[in-house]
């Protein structure tokens, strides 16, 4: 039996501009197949092309065998019997990959309508059973409910089970985890392991990350700007890269992903001694939320829950948890941008909790915040140089503006004449690093990062937190590091809080917390992370 | 769901309590006495005062007030100073031509600019779209009234299939009363097809860009079929509020439609009553108007939960 798909001399254009360039590979009957790079390396765009769903106005050539016939050469009809039948697709975003208007059992029985005629009924009742063959709780129940109704791994288990409902002989998935937390990840990539270890399915994993790949594919392929670089048994080629690049991007795995035990004694050595800058008791904050009946009392969620810590002038302080940990919400009280309902917050002195707008002038210059995304922070019709300084006008702070801009850009290592561009000409990794400088621009004592680097590839993300850890001694910075990558926390932060339900369930040292966790849920978070050597997690 | 449904009607309440208000607050600073406007220029201080204390308009404003709500309460409009004829007999009268005119109206334009948009935006990019673009802009730059005046010089002047304006009355001849109302409801529509027909193309071409229809796709579904199964029930969220907004722009249309047309409509005596100071029946039809309109909106508000489940919740 020969392989289940055969791509050859796949080009894939977009007017003038090459995306992907004369690549080939096969996969055979149940093989996995990881296909890793970063964002723009082509590797979203092989998948699409061979799906036969490339946007408007992009065209592949080449050849994509599949079931005997040339997918390329075939007319939509016929895709039509092949898509959702003989391959299907996982997508990154569960949120926005589903209808939000339509019963998830409804959707995945579609599927089944679609390809094989199952009448209503009968498909309906079937897509309950593959609702519980993804492992999903009270499956009647949770058929009917609207996508909006269900966590963010379960929508992605739904997904899952559309695409294998039809029994498909190929599943492509494309960064089927990367939006989900570090623990469901491992839930959702056991899933995929235990779903396609028992059939003939095979599987195409598109990711960015490298341990992902590692614990769940034989063989991998390396992309780089539209072209494969490099190819073969997955153990092989991250323990002994042969290209440049790939060493490059091995080299940018976090050291957490990398070792199966982390060293007790090493690294920094603790501040000690030293006042702390931010001081936090009892602090808690809730939200009320929206009534579902009538009948129903009115309800408040805890977002942050009875917190206190310190934060030690010079150090970086780490604060890890999962979505709806109450990260960003006790992130936004220490800069006064929300209070909470009770508790103190002090920084350098200053009450922050409960202060006025007007009271907080001194702290809006001595504290700085840079948000997860880099686009989005930005004015798009401003200039770069009028974006550093901005801050320095609305804090009244006098002196020459333009040469604390040219300062500040050589500190991130952008050219001094970005000043006069703007921000979409730049990449991810270097908006990100305009949003660092105009922080820094009021010359602050404390910086706070909510996932700095989460939306940034891998090893721009290594730049990026060495770029932060540079600045920091140079500028003297105190920083709060907020993330819910275990890993990146590890690189940077010499404290670390884990947050869980609003509370923090653990705080150390981090070498000391992550080689000996205390609590569960934080053995649970550390032990779910892939490992490079090819340990895939199993969440318990 | 029932929580979202009262809280809708509470909203609506409180505005139709806002509008009667305003409308009132507005006509009360008005300049123009209807007492003179009444007696005209022959009448001499004591018999103002007299009509004055008559008609109760010598009673402090907020009294004025609460006794016009306290009877609209009651369906009670008053009595028009003018013609001394029941203020709400004359505004349900002309209701029965105004709203069978707005609702033909706004069917038609729902009828063409619905699949006008949604084959446009099925065919982006090619010829049918570029001639429903082509043809809403042209709806849009043509003024109501004029569509009307050019409806009438052909369709009714020269080759007389439709009369050229005036209204027979429904108990008297059911069928030429619907014929009177097909020319001013074409051109009352003329304007919103066109608006609607470009909202309902963007809705689903924005619809189509997103990742459920590309998941639609992957399963196995066609361009179209996912257009039909997935796209159509998102797009109409964002469509159905215009919808709203659109009824109640076109009834301000009727009002110059309807002097267009002769039409004994709302609007018409609307501005009658205007002209003729008739303050009492300005003030009892232009709380109406805002009543049909605030009406539409809760329809619309009560709709959205139907359509989309996100919203029951709120």
């Amino acid at each position: 039996m020969g392989p289940v798909l055969r791509v050859d001399g796949l080009t894939v254009e977009a007017g003038p501009s090459t995306l992907v360039d004369a690549i080939g590979f096969s996969i055979e009957p149940g093989d996995r197949l990881g296909l890793i790079g970063e964002s723009g390396s082509g590797k979203t765009m092989t998948a699409l092309a061979v799906m036969g769903l490339l946007p408007e106005g992009v065209h592949a050539s080449g050849q994509v065998t599949f079931g005997g016939s040339d997918l390329l050469r075939l007319s939509e009809t016929e895709l039509c019997t092949v898509r959702g039948n003989g391959i299907s697709m996982v997508f990154q975003e569960p949120m926005t990959a589903l209808n939000p208007l339509m019963r998830v059992g409804h959707q995945i029985a579609e599927a089944l309508s679609i390809h094989q005629g199952t009448p209503k009924v009968e498909a309906r009742r079937l897509a309950v059973e593959a609702l519980a063959r993804v492992g999903i709780p009270d499956v009647a129940a949770k058929a009917r409910a609207y996508p909006h109704e269900l966590s963010g791994g379960q929508r992605q288990r739904v997904m899952i089970a559309m695409a294998i409902a039809c029994g498909p002989d190929l599943i492509i998935a494309d960064e089927p985890t990367t939006a989900l937390d570090v623990t469901v990840q491992a839930q959702v990539l056991g899933l995929l392991d235990d779903l396609i270890s028992t059939g003939e399915t095979a599987l195409l994993l598109i990711t960015h990350d490298l341990p992902v790949v590692a614990g769940m594919c034989q063989r991998v392929l390396v992309m780089h700007e539209g072209v494969i670089v490099e190819e073969g048994e997955t153990a092989d080629v991250f323990a002994d890269p042969t290209e440049a690049y790939t060493a490059e991007l091995v080299a940018s795995v976090p050291e957490l992903s990398r070792t199966a035990a982390i060293p007790p004694t090493s690294s920094v050595a603790l501040l000690t001694g030293e006042e702390a800058l931010i001081r936090v008791e009892g602090v808690t904050r809730t939200f009320g939320l929206p009534r579902a009946s009538l009948a129903e009392r009115a309800r408040r969620l805890t977002a942050v829950d009875d917190v206190g810590f310190s934060v030690l002038t010079g150090e970086t302080f780490g604060i890890v948890g999962e979505s709806g940990s109450g990260k960003t919400t006790l992130a936004r009280m220490l800069v006064g941008l929300d209070h909470p309902d009770r508790g103190i917050i002090e920084v350098a002195g200053m009450a922050v909790a409960g202060a006025k707008d007007r009271e907080l002038g001194e702290l809006r210059r001595m504290a700085q915040m840079i948000f997860q995304d880099p686009m989005g922070s930005l004015d798009p019709r401003m200039k770069v140089g009028d974006v550093i300084a901005e801050p320095l006008r609305a804090l009244r702070i006098d002196g020459d503006h333009q040469a604390r801009v040219a300062d500040l850009l050589e500190a991130v290592a952008l050219p001094v004449d970005s000043a006069g561009r703007y921000a979409h000409e730049f990449s991810g990794g270097q908006r990100q690093r305009i949003a660092i400088a105009r922080a820094l621009a009021p010359r602050p004592r404390l910086l706070i990062a909510d996932e700095p680097v989460s939306a940034l590839d891998m090893t721009v993300q290594t730049i990026t937190l060495q770029i932060l850890a540079d600045l920091k001694e140079r500028f003297d910075l105190t920083m709060v590091f907020i993330s819910h990558d275990l890993s990146v926390v590890y690189e940077i932060c010499d404290r670390v809080a884990v947050m869980k339900d609003g509370k923090i369930v653990e705080l150390g040292p981090a070498t000391e917390l992550y080689a000996n966790p205390s609590h569960p849920y934080t053995a649970g978070l550390i032990n779910a992370i892939p490992r490079l050597d090819g340990t895939l997690p199993r969440a318990g | 769901m029932a929580l979202f449904t009262l809280r809708r009607l509470a909203i609506f309440v409180v505005s139709l309590w806002a509008a009667s208000v305003i409308v009132f607050a507005l006509l009360s600073v008005l300049p123009g006495d209807p007492a003179a406007v009444i007696l005209g220029t022959q009448a001499t201080p004591e018999s103002l005062a007299s009509l004055r204390s008559e008609l109760g308009l010598d009673r402090p404003v907020v009294v004025q007030y609460l006794d016009w709500s306290g009877d609209l309460l009651r369906g009670d409009f008053g009595t028009s100073y003018i013609n001394r004829l029941s203020i709400g007999r004359q505004i349900v009268d002309r209701l029965t031509v105004t709203v069978p005119l707005a609702l033909m109206g706004i069917a038609l334009a729902v009828l063409v600019a619905v699949p006008a948009g949604v084959l446009a935006a099925a065919r982006h990019r090619k010829a049918t779209d570029t001639v429903v673009s082509t043809l809403s802009q042209l709806g849009l730059a043509v003024p109501a009234f004029w569509a009307g005046l050019v409806f009438v010089t052909f369709l009714a002047v020269r080759w007389r299939i439709f009369p050229a304006g005036g209204f027979p009355g429904w108990s008297d001849d059911f069928l030429g009363s619907l014929k009177a109302l097909v020319l001013p409801s074409v051109s009352l529509a003329l304007v919103q097809g066109a608006i609607l027909a470009r909202y309902v193309r963007s809705a689903v071409l924005e619809v189509m860009n997103e990742d459920f229809i590309r998941t639609a796709r992957a399963k196995g579904l066609t361009r179209t079929g996912a257009l039909w199964r997935h796209g159509l029930r998102n797009a109409a969220i964002p469509v159905v509020t215009i919808l709203g907004l659109q009824l109640a722009a076109l009834l301000a249309g009727t009002v110059v439609i309807e002097s267009v047309f002769v039409l004994p409509g709302l609007g018409n005596l609307l501005l009658q009553a205007i002209s003729r100071r008739d303050l009492l029946l300005v003030q009892g039809a232009a709380f109406v108007i805002a009543a049909i309109i605030l009406l539409v909106n809760l329809i619309v508000d009560l709709s959205y939960p139907l359509i989309d489940p996100r919203v029951r919740r709120r």
